[in-house]
């Protein structure tokens, strides 16, 4: 399994969060919101074509708006491989953070 | 000022740039000018088209400036031994050409290999003069015998 950093783990929450309606622009606000900090859109750019790479996030383009020029937003979704690296982040967290077992 | 949408469509690649632009265009009539600016920023540096231009761009400045740092180690350095004056002439870390006594020496008289020369020394020329060059330019040599010693 592909191994994830710690702003693709928050890229992939927001994709996931904003279920199947998350696009460049509302994923940078959602993380902004979310950590209270200011983000590089080019960032999340990068961030989401890398986990496309990756094959933990799948993306569909959209119909085009007039607020947007007529053109057409990339959206995505996490895919099956991107939720189970996320539930794998968060098993390695919570193994890390349990206390250590007793020892006879 | 060039217009920032233009900029972005140069630099993004091809496949991605219809998302970017049209993200840009509903960033602008909600963001302030320096915030919008600093999206622009943003997206190209962070565009893989641009790293490959600064990489190219990179390589090619690296390519003159070794060139030319090339074309710079051309010397020639005067020194004497004993038995009298040589010249060497340097390309880089080589020696090219020679000259003894004022006299050039041919260049299969000149036997160089792993950081050593030795410049063959003809009849009644007092020997062979031994140089030792080093990595960083310098060089050290053993004298030749002088032929005519002065009788005691």
């Amino acid at each position: 399994m592909s191994r994830i950093g710690a702003f693709e783990e928050l890229v992939l929450l927001a994709v996931l969060g904003l279920d199947g309606s998350g696009y460049g622009v509302s994923i940078r606000d959602e993380l902004e919101a979310e950590t209270g900090e200011t983000i590089s859109l080019g960032a999340v750019y990068a961030t989401l074509e890398r986990l496309e790479r990756k094959g933990l996030v799948r993306s569909t383009v959209g119909s085009a708006t007039p607020e947007r020029g007529g053109r057409r937003k990339r959206v995505f979704r996490v895919s099956a491989t991107g939720t189970a690296a996320l539930r794998a982040m968060e098993r390695i967290r919570s193994q890390l953070g349990a206390p250590a077992p007793a020892r006879a | 000022m060039p217009d920032p949408l233009s900029l972005v469509g140069w630099v993004v690649d091809r496949d991605r740039r219809e998302e970017i632009l049209g993200d840009l265009c509903e960033l602008r009539t909600r963001e302030s000018a320096l915030a919008f600016w600093g999206d622009v920023a943003g997206v190209c540096l962070h565009a893989r088209r641009f790293h490959r231009w600064v990489g190219a761009t990179a390589a090619v400045v690296l390519l003159g400036v070794t060139a030319t740092a090339r074309q710079n180690s051309h010397r020639m350095v005067t020194a004497r031994d004993a038995a009298g004056s040589f010249v060497l002439e340097f390309d880089g870390l080589r020696v090219v050409r020679a000259t003894l006594d004022g006299a050039p020496v041919a260049a299969e008289r000149l036997v160089q290999e792993n950081g050593r020369l030795v410049i063959r020394g003809g009849a009644g020329s007092g020997g062979d003069l031994n140089i030792r060059l080093r990595p960083d330019g310098s060089f050290y040599w053993r004298g030749r015998i002088p032929q005519n010693l002065p009788t005691p």
